[in-house]
């Protein structure tokens, strides 16, 4: 298959993308339309983890941090002034914060910003650390994001958190931001700047014998993958509608939540990367069922709340069994590929 | 002309001192040979040039600049590049990927940096310099003869390949020093002449100045125009090869006595 083909498919896919959500818009309900919007959201976390933990190959345990301070500060920057006085009871939100209020679009840009900004302040001292030490670190600075956004009264009201945000986070924002971050990450992990990051991940001694900077390459792709999580953390916030600062929702758990769909989809490839998160989206929803009372074989089981859990890293466990690379491993998706698979399916 | 020299390096890890005032000059366009038993401290002394180590004592010059202590990056984009004893190529990279990623260094150190990093993500103006980076790899892999593995994946390539490879991804750096840690290791006595070749003709065309660390005599001897023996950290012999073979600190302490009735 030509070069030009391949980009020409690729180019035509994109429009059947678009078409296949105008149509899940219009024929399937709201619940539907939210799973996959989120599918988008997990789909641009996961990218954004790929390029610093499978291209890169840091271990970074911090990306909750970085969903957490893009949530926050787009929540803060498109919530309006009235509801601003409504939710902040602690202690009054400071200037300038209560009095702006800016469209969804730029409040989504300004989050990938300041995540990425702090991505740099933390990325500087820890990305002299190798390893697991590194992992900790990055842990550790995740926590303390939290801990902060727990108790800065007057910036993220506390353990209150931000409540009734604008619902702006719809399937066209969410896949509209996928497709750019596919875009960026894909170019960038392709381009000469992508091969010495995989340099650096199969031997960094051997990388840097041969003139790359690891510091500095380790910390560019540690800053964009920040700027991306910033992204996915305003669309996440806006599609929860609520911020709060628990464990469960921007702390630690959503960290490995990621790293279960990259580790998934195959740990760095951006198309796995993808393929990881739509399935996470789409299993933790689907086995709900599981939790409701059911009817089996003439046998009533009342719901246990929790069970979809169990099913859910029992399917994990099985799925790293059989691929113990993950779904695509390092390769990536291409059309030749698909065809192969198609045509090996006709032989049989 | 000098190209390198080592002044009275010394390099101590706590009590031990590993290299003892070891002072070296290698000119340009020469094929030095550094050898010695096992633990004298051959691969210290390579360590010690390419900034893995710093030096204790004593400064290492190249091209009269001063480039103690720098780190490994810096002292590459200087103009010295190495190979590894124990092979460390990029095993999921391909082979034409292993040669690029010794190019990247000219896109991402100079003040352009930030700007080849939009060009990339962007791919506005990017993929010309691509295309010359890729032909300019591929040239340098014709010149080991493998060209034709050029996108399979490095780890797939034979042993001996394997070595070839590497001394072309350092020389894709731009390097006008080579220091190549025991470049024929688990060769074949027919790779071993291919490979002689090979150095010879890569110095002669390429103009490129050579400092190899080799356990292979016969290598050594007929490749290299001086020779350097270094036992427990400190220089023993120099000279000539013919003037290394017959002194009898070296037979004594590495060579050994068949060498002299036998060897030949």
């Amino acid at each position: 298959m030509s070069k030009k083909t391949k980009t020409l498919l690729t180019l035509s896919a994109l429009p059947v993308i678009a078409l296949l959500l105008f149509l899940s818009q219009e024929l399937l309900n709201s619940y539907y339309s939210r799973i996959i919007t989120l599918i988008g959201i997990y789909g641009i976390m996961a990218v954004s983890l790929t390029l610093v933990n499978g291209i890169s190959g840091v271990f970074s345990l911090g990306h909750a941090g970085f969903i957490a301070l893009g949530a926050y500060t787009s929540a803060l920057l498109t919530l309006s002034p009235q509801q601003k006085e409504m939710t902040f009871l602690i202690e009054k939100l400071i200037w300038p914060l209560n009095s702006i209020q800016i469209p969804f679009f730029w409040a989504t840009i300004i989050a990938g910003l300041v995540a990425a900004l702090f991505a740099f302040f933390i990325g500087w001292p820890s990305l002299r650390l190798t390893g697991d030490y590194f992992a900790i670190a990055t842990l550790g600075f995740s926590e303390i994001i939290r801990i902060f956004a727990l108790n800065l009264n007057s910036i993220t009201n506390g353990a209150l958190g931000l409540k009734a945000l604008p619902d702006y986070s719809n399937v066209w924002w969410a896949w509209g931001w996928l497709l750019v971050t596919v875009a960026c990450v894909m170019s960038l992990s392709y381009s000469s700047f992508g091969r010495a990051l995989r340099a650096i991940r199969e031997d960094r001694v051997a990388a840097q014998a041969m003139g790359i900077n690891v510091f500095k390459h380790q910390l560019m792709a540690f800053v964009v993958g920040g700027f991306f999580a910033g992204i996915s953390g305003s669309l996440y916030g806006h599609w929860l509608s609520t911020i709060d600062p628990r464990t469960n929702t921007f702390g630690i758990l959503l960290t490995f939540n990621v790293l279960i769909m990259i580790v998934l989809g195959g740990l760095g490839s951006i198309t796995g990367a993808i393929i990881g998160g739509a399935l996470f989206a789409f299993l933790s929803e689907w086995l709900r069922f599981l939790e409701g009372p059911m009817n089996l074989f003439g046998f009533k089981i009342v719901g246990m709340s929790g069970m979809r859990m169990l099913v859910f890293s029992g399917l994990f466990v099985i799925i790293m069994i059989f691929w113990p690379r993950g779904i695509m491993g390092r390769s990536e998706f291409s059309w030749e590929g698909l065809v192969s698979f198609f045509r090996r399916g006709e032989k049989k | 002309m000098s190209l390198l020299t080592l002044d009275n390096i010394t390099m101590k890890f706590g009590g031990l001192t590993a290299i003892g005032e070891v002072s070296l000059e290698v000119k340009e366009r020469e094929i030095f040979g550094l050898i010695g038993p096992n633990g004298a401290g051959k691969t210290t002394v390579f360590n010690m040039i390419t900034g893995h180590y710093r030096p204790t004592e004593g400064r290492v010059l190249f091209k009269e600049k001063e480039i103690t202590g720098l780190p490994p990056d810096r002292i590459t984009r200087n103009g010295i590049a190495r190979t590894f004893q124990n092979i460390r190529l990029f095993k999921d990279l391909t082979v034409l990927e292993n040669v690029m990623v010794s190019q990247h260094h000219t896109i991402a150190s100079n003040g352009e940096a930030m700007s080849w990093f939009f060009k990339s993500v962007s791919r506005i103006g990017y993929s010309q310099k691509e295309s010359e980076m890729r032909s300019k790899a591929m040239e340098l892999l014709s010149v080991f003869d493998l060209d034709g593995h050029a996108d399979e994946k490095s780890s797939s390539l034979p042993y001996g390949s394997q070595r070839l490879l590497e001394i072309a991804r350092a020389m894709a750096t731009g390097a006008t020093l080579l220091l190549l840690d025991e470049p024929a290791a688990g060769m074949n006595p027919s790779e071993t002449i291919g490979l002689v070749n090979t150095i010879r003709r890569i110095r002669d065309d390429f103009g490129l100045t050579v400092l190899l660390i080799e356990h292979d005599m016969k290598l050594v001897m007929g490749l290299c125009e001086r020779i350097m023996v270094l036992d427990h950290g400190r220089t023993i012999s120099e000279g000539n090869p013919a003037f290394v073979q017959k002194d009898v600190k070296v037979i004594e302490a590495y060579l050994g006595r068949e060498w002299v009735t036998v060897g030949k």
